[in-house]
């Protein structure tokens, strides 16, 4: 395990809302079993949610929570069937998320650098063009993790 | 003569604003010529940290921060922006534009 989920089922989600889209990504880490409690989990996603948006533009979301919950620092990618309203701050619709599950502990764990590393490549056009092109597993893997 | 900025960059969870607006600030200051150098202080800790000659030769500080930092006191007697990760990560090519006007 690398700390970046990617699974065929994950390619074209279906959800209406973007709190639907939180706990299926939610419930699918407790399937991984990277979180315990999928419900605590998703409290503090959503309390972040309604701080700031994570609707960062392009299309893209990051919602993220940190929690004691989690067992290793992961991030889990989908792409919406349907473009869902993230109330984004370029007010376009979002069709690509990759939710982010920070690691409660204190202690940095390897992940985190994919995770800061995936962030920083977001705000690039090319780089969220790239993985918006291929429904490829292997290649968004390929492209996640290089730097 | 280059415009030289420095910039500490660091979010409540530690991640993804805090990496969001580091590449944002190097971006925008690639975009227009500028030398910048970020330090995050993130889940990882920090990373990337500014030295006492680099803040002396800075033009201006940008503290894009949404808690408290270490060592906010290097920064002293610097003209200095401080905002929030999101602003940067929303409107970065505004951000530069306050951050150039605090320049004498």
């Amino acid at each position: 395990m690398n700390g970046v989920i990617i699974k065929e089922n994950l390619l074209n989600l279906e959800a209406n809302t973007k709190e639907s889209v939180i706990r299926k990504l939610a419930k699918e880490l407790s399937v991984e079993g990277i979180v315990e409690n999928s419900e605590e989990f998703v409290k503090a996603v959503i309390s972040r949610e309604e701080e700031i948006t994570t609707g960062v533009g392009n299309g893209i979301a990051v919602p993220h929570g940190k929690s004691v919950e989690v067992k290793e620092s992961t991030v889990i990618f989908a792409k919406l069937k349907h473009p869902v309203d993230w109330n984004s701050i370029d007010n376009k619709l979002v069709d690509m998320v990759f939710l982010l599950a920070i690691s409660g502990s204190d202690k940095g764990d390897n992940h985190l650098e994919i995770l800061a590393g995936l962030a920083g490549r977001l705000m690039d056009e090319e780089f969220v063009e790239s993985i918006r092109k291929t429904n490829d597993i292997n290649k968004i893997m390929e492209i996640i993790i290089t730097k | 003569m280059t415009t030289k900025i420095v910039a500490v960059t660091a979010c409540i969870t530690g991640i993804a604003h805090t990496f969001m607006a580091e590449a944002n600030l190097k971006k925008i200051a690639k975009k227009r010529g500028i030398e910048i150098k970020v330090e995050t202080q993130g889940g990882m800790g920090i990373q990337n940290k500014i030295t006492p000659s680099e803040v002396a030769e800075a033009d201006v500080v940008i503290l894009a921060i949404d808690t408290s930092i270490d060592g906010r006191d290097r920064f002293e007697g610097k003209p200095t922006l401080k905002i929030g990760t999101s602003p940067v990560v929303k409107e970065p090519e505004k951000v530069f534009d306050e951050a150039l006007d605090l320049i004498k």
